[in-house]
C-alpha cells in the first residue's frame, strides 16, 4: 500500500513539475476568459469541465493548486467522498437511476399501453409510465449498490457514482427504497393490481435473481431478457386490465430483441467480463453467443409476421417490418459468420435503432384505435342488467371518497 | 435562546442572477480548492476522502475521518469499513495478479507452439478456463461481499439516524 502511495506521489510530483494537459491545447482560449490568473499556455480546465469536480467542505486541510497546474479530477487526486455539491443532485439521481436505460424501458411501457385493445385513459397512462420509470430507477440503483467492486474492474463501468464515491451506499439504497415504494403505490392505486404485481415481480427478478446470477451462470441472459420483456406487459395490463395473446407478441419481440443486443454489446468486453468474474455467453461459449443472436433475430421476424394474425396490428405491419427485421437478421448473420469488433458494434448500434422503429411501426399499424362503439353495441343488445366490474384501468376514485363517473369503456 | 428559531429560506441566499444598469466589473472568482494530491490524515479532515484507483486492485482507497467525539456506532462503522475495504483490496489485487500472470503464460505457450497471432477466439479459451477455475472462489467472494455490504449498510443507517436525532436534540435543546 505504501509503495503504491509513494509511486502515486512521484507521479503527481512529476505532473506538477511538467504539467502536460492533452486537452489544454483545445481550451486555452476559453479558459483565459473564465480565470485571469493563468499566465502560461498550460491551462486550467474551463468551467464546463469543472462540473465533474466536487467542492470539499471548508474545514478540510486542502492545497490550493498553483495557476500552472491542471485542476485535479477523480482519477488523480483525493476528493471528498459523498459529493456534497448541491447543484449536482439531479445529475446524480439521473446517473443512479441509469436515466437513459430507464427512459427506454418507459418507452416500451408506453408502447405496450398504446397497443392494448382498450380505451386510453390519460391519468392511468401517466401513472403507469411514471410508476414503471420509478421502479426501473430503483432496480438500477440497487444493482449499482451491489456491484461496486465488480464495476471498478471494468472500464465501461468504473466511473459510476458508487465506485467513485460521489454517493454513499446508504443514499443509493434509500433512493431505491423511496423510488420503488412510490412507483409501486402509483401502479397499485393509480393503475391496477396486475400492473403493480408485474412491477414488483420485475423488480425482484432484476435485483435478487438477475444480479447474483450474472456471476453464477450464463442463464442470466435469459432471465435478463424476461426482465426486459415485462415492461410492455405492464403497459398492456395497465390499459386493458388483462394479458392476452397480443400482449405476448409484444413481450416476445422484446424478449427476442435482448439477445442480439446484449450479445453484440458483450462481445467486445470479453477480457473485462472474464477478469471481473461475470459469466456471459460471449466469454464462456462464444459459438452459442453467435447462434443465439442469429436465432432470436430470426424469431423477431417470425413474431412480427404473427402480430396481424393475433389482431394486434393490421396486415400491412408484416410487410412494413419485413425490411427492418430482415436487415437486423442480416447483421446478426454477419456477426454469426465473422464475429469481430466491427460486426458486433454495427449489430449493437442497429439494435438501438431497431427497437424504437419497431415500436413506432406497431403503433402506426394498430388494429383498432377506438373502442367505445363496440362496447355500446354490446350493452344495447343485452336485455339483462349485468353488473360487471370495469375491466379497464381503475383510478384514484377507488381510494378517495370521490364520486367518479365511469363512462362506457 | 428564549425563542425557537425557525429555519427560513431567504431570497438573498439563492444566488439568483441580477441585472444592473451599468456594466459591473466582477472581481476574479476566488478559485475554491477542489482536491488533495496526497491522502490526508484522518483526524484533520471533516469528511471522508476517496482517492484515485489502486493500479493492482482497481478499487479506490478511502480515508475515513474521525473526531475525538465520535460515537461508538460511528467508530464501529468506520472500523468495519476500513476492514472491508482492506479485504476487498487484497482479494482483487491477488485475483488480478493471477489473471495477468495466467494470461501471459497462455500467450507464451501459444507463441512457443508456433502460433504468433492469437485470435480473439483462441483467447476466449483462456477466458473460459480462467472463469471455470475461479468459479468457487467467485461464489464465496460474492456471498461474503453481499453480507458485508449489507452489514455496512445497516450500520450506516443507524449512524445516520443517530446523527439526525442528535441534530434535532441540539436544535430543541437551545
Amino acid at each position: 500500500m505504501m509503495r503504491v502511495l509513494v509511486k502515486r506521489e512521484l507521479g503527481l510530483i512529476t505532473q506538477l513539475l511538467a504539467p502536460v494537459n492533452v486537452q489544454s491545447t483545445r481550451y486555452t482560449t476559453k479558459s483565459t476568459s473564465s480565470c485571469d490568473a493563468t499566465s502560461s499556455g498550460h491551462s486550467i480546465l474551463p468551467a464546463t469541465q469543472l462540473k465533474d469536480i466536487c467542492m470539499p467542505v471548508s474545514k478540510a486541510n486542502v492545497i490550493v493548486p498553483a495557476s500552472n497546474v491542471t485542476l485535479p479530477d477523480y482519477n488523480t487526486s483525493w476528493l471528498p467522498s459523498p459529493c456534497d455539491d448541491t447543484g449536482k443532485t439531479i445529475s446524480q439521481y439521473k446517473k443512479l437511476s441509469k436515466f437513459r436505460l430507464t427512459s427506454l424501458v418507459v418507452i416500451t411501457t408506453m408502447g405496450g399501453y398504446a397497443m392494448a385493445p382498450a380505451a386510453f385513459d390519460p391519468s392511468s397512462f401517466a401513472m403507469c409510465t411514471l410508476g414503471t420509470g420509478l421502479i426501473s430507477a430503483a432496480a438500477n440503483a440497487i444493482n449499482q449498490y451491489h456491484e461496486v467492486p465488480f464495476d471498478s474492474q471494468m472500464s465501461r463501468t468504473k466511473n459510476r457514482l458508487l465506485v467513485t464515491g460521489q454517493v454513499t451506499p446508504l443514499k443509493a439504497v434509500t433512493f431505491a427504497a423511496v423510488s420503488a415504494s412510490t412507483g409501486l403505490c402509483m401502479l397499485y392505486f393509480g393503475v391496477n393490481g396486475l400492473t403493480a404485481a408485474l412491477g414488483a415481480g420485475n423488480l425482484f427478478l432484476y435485483t435478487s435473481i438477475y444480479t447474483p446470477m450474472k456471476r453464477i451462470s450464463i442463464v442470466n441472459t435469459w432471465i435478463g431478457s424476461v426482465v426486459g420483456a415485462i415492461p410492455p406487459l405492464m403497459g398492456w395490463a395497465g390499459c386493458a386490465g388483462t394479458l392476452d395473446a397480443g400482449a405476448m407478441i409484444l413481450a416476445g419481440v422484446l424478449f427476442a430483441w435482448q439477445f442480439p443486443h446484449f450479445n453484440a454489446l458483450s462481445w467486445n468486453l470479453r477480457p473485462d467480463y472474464s477478469r471481473a468474474g461475470y459469466r456471459m455467453m460471449a466469454v464462456t461459449n462464444p459459438s452459442l453467443c453467435r447462434r443465439t443472436a442469429l436465432r432470436y433475430s430470426l424469431a423477431i421476424v417470425g413474431l412480427s409476421a404473427m402480430a396481424p394474425v393475433l389482431d394486434v396490428t393490421n396486415y400491412w405491419f408484416a410487410l412494413e417490418t419485413l425490411p427492418l427485421n430482415a436487415y437486423f437478421a442480416y447483421l446478426a448473420y454477419k456477426f454469426y459468420k465473422k464475429s469481430d469488433s466491427k460486426s458486433s458494434r454495427s449489430l449493437f448500434r442497429f439494435s438501438l435503432l431497431h427497437l424504437p422503429a419497431l415500436m413506432l411501426l406497431f403503433l402506426a399499424n394498430k388494429k383498432n384505435w377506438f373502442f367505445n362503439k363496440s362496447v355500446e353495441e354490446e350493452t344495447k343488445d343485452s336485455n339483462v342488467m349485468v353488473l360487471k366490474p370495469s375491466k379497464t384501468a381503475t383510478s384514484l376514485g377507488n381510494v378517495l371518497p370521490v364520486a367518479v363517473a365511469e363512462g362506457p369503456r | 435562546m428564549y425563542f425557537k428559531y425557525q429555519t427560513r429560506i431567504l431570497l438573498t441566499q439563492l444566488k439568483l442572477p441580477r441585472c444592473y444598469a451599468t456594466k459591473q466589473t466582477t472581481p476574479p472568482k476566488e478559485r475554491r480548492p477542489v482536491g488533495l494530491a496526497h491522502p490526508p490524515d484522518p483526524k484533520t479532515v471533516s469528511c471522508d476522502y476517496i482517492g484515485p484507483p489502486d493500479p493492482h486492485s482497481n478499487l479506490r482507497p478511502y480515508v475515513r475521518h474521525y473526531d475525538d467525539n465520535e460515537t461508538t456506532f460511528s467508530k464501529k462503522l468506520r472500523l468495519m469499513r476500513i476492514e472491508v475495504e482492506a479485504w476487498n483490496a487484497s482479494f482483487w489485487s491477488r485475483h488480478n495478479k493471477r489473471f495477468y500472470e495466467e494470461k501471459e503464460d497462455f500467450i507464451r505457450l501459444h507463441k512457443e507452439a508456433g502460433n504468433d497471432d492469437i485470435s480473439a477466439d483462441r483467447m476466449s479459451v483462456f477466458y473460459k478456463t480462467f472463469l471455470d477455475k475461479n468459479r468457487r472462489i467467485h461464489l464465496m467472494y460474492n456471498l461474503s461481499w453481499y453480507m458485508k455490504n449489507f452489514d455496512m449498510l445497516t450500520l450506516a443507517f443507524m449512524v445516520h439516524v443517530q446523527n439526525l436525532l442528535e441534530r434535532a436534540k441540539k436544535r430543541t435543546g437551545d
